[in-house]
Formats: C-alpha cells, structure tokens, sequence
C-alpha cells in the first residue's frame, strides 16, 4: 500500500494529492506512479507530466550567460555615482550633516556674532562713527558760517584808502568789510551776514579797474565767455536810490540754482563802494555850445557775485536786476578780476547737487551807478 | 542546478567594501550569469534584461558595504536582482504586455545550438513557455524563476521574496498551474494557425 491510500469501510479510496505532491511530482522529487498510483486518472497524470515538462523547458532557458563587460560596467556606473555624491556631500551621512548645517545658519546671527565677539571690530564701527560725526560737524558748521539772506551782502572797500579795520564786519562774525559806508547803504549793509568771508582785501577787485575801461558786450554767449575767463562786468543802473537793497532785492527774487545771486547761492560780495561822487556832464544842446555842468551825483557801488559762466545764468541776473527797476549793461573788463572765490559748504559738495550744477563758477562784479 | 555560495571570506569582504576593485569582482563575477538569467526570465527581454543586471550589480557594488553576511551572497544579490526586475515589470506593465511578441522572439534567440539536440516539439515547448512566463503576473514569474532558472530553495525564496516558506510552496503550486494553462492556451492558439494555414 502506498502513502497516498487509505482504508475506509474496507475499500481502499486515494487520498486528494496536495500542493506539495504535485510540486514533488513535477520537480521530480517523488514518483508520478508512486503519487498518482493506479487511480488510472489519466487527466491528472498527463496535467502533471505537462507540468514537468514545463519546469524542464523553463530551466533550460536560464542557461545564457551574462553578457561580456556586464561587470566593468556596472563598476564604472558605481564610481561615477558614487563620486557624484561625494561631491555634493551624501556620500555618507554624516558629512551630509554637516554640509546642510554650515548651509543654514541665519546670516543675521553670524554678522552680528561678527561685530560683537571682536573688539577690532568695535573700534572700525567707532572709528567710522567718529569720521562720520567729524564729517557731518564739519559739514554743519560751514554751513552755519554760509547761512543768511542775501540782503546781508554788503559792499567791500578796497583800494588804497581802505585799512585792515574795514575788513571786520559790524554785522557779524561773518567778516564782510565795509569801507566808507554811505549812510543809505547801512542798514542794509548791517544785517547778519551769510555770505562769505573775504579772504584778503588786497586780492579784490580794484574800482577803478572795474569801472575804467570797459566795453559793451554783444550778445549773453559773449558774456558768457568772457565770464568764464573773468572778463565780464555787470554796470546796473538806477535811477533813484536804495541800490543796494534793490540789488537784494533781485538776488532774492531769483533763486536759480545756476545763476547764484539769491538765498544761499549768493556767495559774496566785495569792491570799494563808492567809487566817487562826481559831477555829470550834460549835453544840453547841439554844438556843444549850450554844454552845461549839471550837479548830478552819481554814486556807483560795486559788489561781487558768483555765478555760472553760461548765457542763462546771465539772462537771469538781467531780468532779475530789471524788474528791480535797474537798467543793466553788461561790459568786458580790460583785465581778468582776481579775486578769491569763496568756499561755501555748496561748493565743498558740489557733487551732490545735480549735474547741471557742476559747471565752473566766476565771480562777476555788479557796478550799481544810482543817478540822483 | 545552480549553486549558491553560502559565505564569503570577511576579509574578501572587508576589501571590497573598501573598494577594492578586484575584491569586488571576486565576489560579484561568479553570480554575473544566474544574475543575468534572472532579469531575463522575468522581463523576457535581452536588452532590457542587460540593463537590469547592471543596475543589479550596481546596487551590489555599492551595498556591499552594509552586506552583513548573514545571508548567502547569490541569495542576497538574488534578492537585489528580482526587486530591481518587479520594480520595472511594475512600471512597464503595459509595455510589457505589448512587446509579447517580441519577447518570444528573443526568448529563444540561442535555439541554435539546441535545435540539434532537441526536437522541433520541444523547442516549441521552450517557446511557448517562455512566452507563457511573460503573461504570468510577476508574483508567479518571480518564484518560477527564482526556483527553477535560480535553483533556489524553498527557503531561500521565502528569504528574497520577504515571505514565509509555507507561502512559497503554496505560489510555488499556482505558479506552475498557471504556466501549463497558458502553456496551454498558446498551443492550442498555434494549432488553430496551423489548422487554418493547412490547405484545404
């Protein structure tokens, strides 16, 4: 009797094969005779012997080999990959760790870190804070010593009857030198001064240069050269008196920012005032015959102004000085003027105002002739 | 029936994880075919089946590191092979399917130096089974392949495929029912072309 049979009631029945039968019989593990047995159950006998097959067929198609290089390959892909991630830094975990952490730190903590863990960088910070302060004080006081209305500019004396006490000022700290002051000239004259400090009263203009020799100008691009090369002058004339606060008066209704001549951008004035009073000749008659003198007073007063050395520039100084009722002329001198110009806080930073203004300046003298 | 090597020299092991070529090779170069028949009988296709093996080896090179050799190396690196081969059966599902004929064709591209020894009936056979494999899901081409091209045993597969040995046998059974009915299907459909091809 074989392992799959059994008695019951005294017939010999056949055990249900298992999984386990079937894979034995078709692994050829067991014997299909000895499984199936003599049940001459041909179906499952032949499904079985089919199965068996199958398996044979199925191993023999394992047999082909690996293709050549398969190894060299797949090395060289693993090094490849392998370098890859070294050079990002995931060849392992760790370093991978540390890489990220060096990565995310708060660049805030780390600049603060920076300036607060080292004393040489307290004393840059310090360092730059005092050269900060300097600079700003030293800004601030140029312009305390700049500030003021242009009102305040006041006619200089120069020449050889001008001494050193003219130069200081009554008005003010700010020394603008007053010599032989007409009395209408005073009041004006006395305001606090914001204009300039004159640096040396024997570098001014000479009135008699200024007033002698002169020649009328064609056109405002003449003047304008001739500005540029410290050649122009300016003759205002007046009928009437308070030219000077008619000046003023002008350089504050035209606040260009090209022209100079009102609120800050007055940078001085100088030249002797008056020149002299002397009597007019009228003609009063042709031929010469009925010519006259006339007692007329003719006072002339001249200042310095600083202006751009452009036809625009000068137009606006024209139209300023007319609508304040003078009658304006403008003249080349025989000579170049020298005098020195002011530094004033405006020019110290001259690059910060806009490009239009950096052209060069030129000090102009007004010659303010008032007719009585 | 293919062997297994049971254990591997820990001094052999300890070169190639640190990268000695040469120890890597030793370990490696002897699994290079069963690793090749395997992706072969399960994707049916030599050229993907060349991809495969590479990538299989691949994973080895740079997991032999980690290898502990508690587990034989062919069974390990079988286990790599068959996850790498169910991984793109997953995603070329359809392709799969698509490229039937194609697989056949190539499935039996070394017929030549057995068709001498062979009949004609069983180089059908190996046809039809091997076109038959591809139509199995991969659960059941992974454990016909893994015991009958790898020669694994029970156990063995239990340990590449994660599960228990009882259920090895048990797909191991409906595995090969499945192969002889589409072993089955494809000869009778070849016999219905034969039939209709016959001249009247």
């Amino acid at each position: 009797m074989t392992g799959n049979e059994h008695h019951s009631n005294g017939r010999r029945l056949r055990k249900p094969l298992s999984e386990a039968d079937v894979l034995a019989v078709v692994e050829q593990v067991a014997d299909p005779s000895e499984t199936i047995g003599a049940s001459n159950d041909a179906r499952l006998a032949e499904r079985l012997r089919q199965m068996r097959l199958d398996r044979d067929a199925l191993t023999s198609l394992g047999d082909d080999p690996a293709p050549a290089g398969l190894f060299a390959a797949a090395w060289d892909e693993a090094q490849s990959l392998s370098e890859r991630e070294l050079l990002i830094g995931l060849s392992d975990g760790s370093r991978a760790e540390r890489f990220v952490e060096s990565k995310v730190l708060p660049m805030r903590d780390r600049l603060v870190d920076r300036v607060f863990d080292r004393p040489v960088r307290w004393l840059v910070a310090a360092a730059a804070t005092l050269l900060l302060m300097l600079g700003v004080g030293a800004f601030l006081l140029a312009k305390s010593i700049g500030s003021g209305s242009v009102s305040t500019v006041g006619p200089l004396a120069a020449g050889p009857e001008v001494s050193d006490s003219s130069l200081v000022s009554p008005n003010g700290p700010a020394a603008v030198a007053i010599a032989d002051e007409p009395e209408e000239l005073s009041e004006s004259a006395r305001r606090p001064t914001r204009s300039v400090i004159v640096a040396d009263a024997r570098e001014r203009l000479d009135s008699e240069a200024v007033v002698a020799e002169r020649t009328a100008v064609a056109s405002l691009a003449d003047a304008a050269e001739l500005l540029a090369s410290r050649r122009l002058a300016v003759r205002a004339v007046l009928r009437g008196a308070d030219g000077a606060e008619r000046l003023a008066a002008a350089m504050a209704s035209r606040p260009s920012s090209d022209l100079l001549l009102a609120g800050d951008d007055v940078r001085g004035a100088l030249l002797p005032s008056p020149i002299q009073d002397r009597p007019e000749i009228v003609v009063a008659g042709e031929g010469g015959s009925n010519a006259r003198t006339v007692d007329r007073r003719i006072e002339r007063e001249a200042w310095v102004v600083q202006s751009v050395a452009e036809p625009t520039a000068l137009a606006g100084l024209r139209a300023a000085l007319e609508a304040e009722g003078f009658e304006v002329h403008f003249e080349q001198l025989a000579e170049p003027l020298s005098v020195t110009l002011t530094l004033t806080p405006d020019a110290m930073a001259w690059w910060s105002q806009p490009p239009r203004r950096w052209s060069a300046m030129a000090p102009l003298p007004v010659v303010v002739e008032q007719k009585h | 029936m293919p062997h297994d090597r049971s254990t591997v020299d820990r001094d052999l092991l300890r070169a190639a994880a640190d990268g000695d070529r040469r120890a890597v090779a030793r370990i490696l170069e002897p699994e290079l075919d069963r690793v090749h028949a395997v992706c072969h009988r399960m994707v049916g296709r030599g050229d993907v089946a060349r991809d495969l093996a590479q990538d299989t080896l691949v994973k080895a090179i740079r997991g032999l590191p980690e290898f502990d050799g508690r587990s034989a190396i062919g069974t390990w690196i079988t286990r790599i092979a068959m996850n790498t081969c169910l991984s793109w059966l997953r995603s070329q599902k359809r392709a799969a399917r698509r490229d039937e004929a194609v697989v056949v064709r190539e499935s039996t591209g070394n017929d030549g130096e057995h068709t001498a020894a062979w009949s004609v009936q069983w180089e059908e056979r190996r046809r039809s089974v091997a076109s038959a494999m591809i139509q199995l899901s991969p659960e059941h081409r992974a454990v016909l392949v893994l015991r009958d091209v790898r020669g694994l045993e029970y156990e063995q597969i239990a340990e590449v495929l994660e599960v228990a040995p009882g259920t090895v046998k048990s797909r191991l059974f409906r595995a090969r029912a499945a192969l002889r009915d589409a072993v089955e299907a494809i000869e009778s459909e070849s016999a219905d072309r034969a039939r209709e091809a016959r001249p009247a």
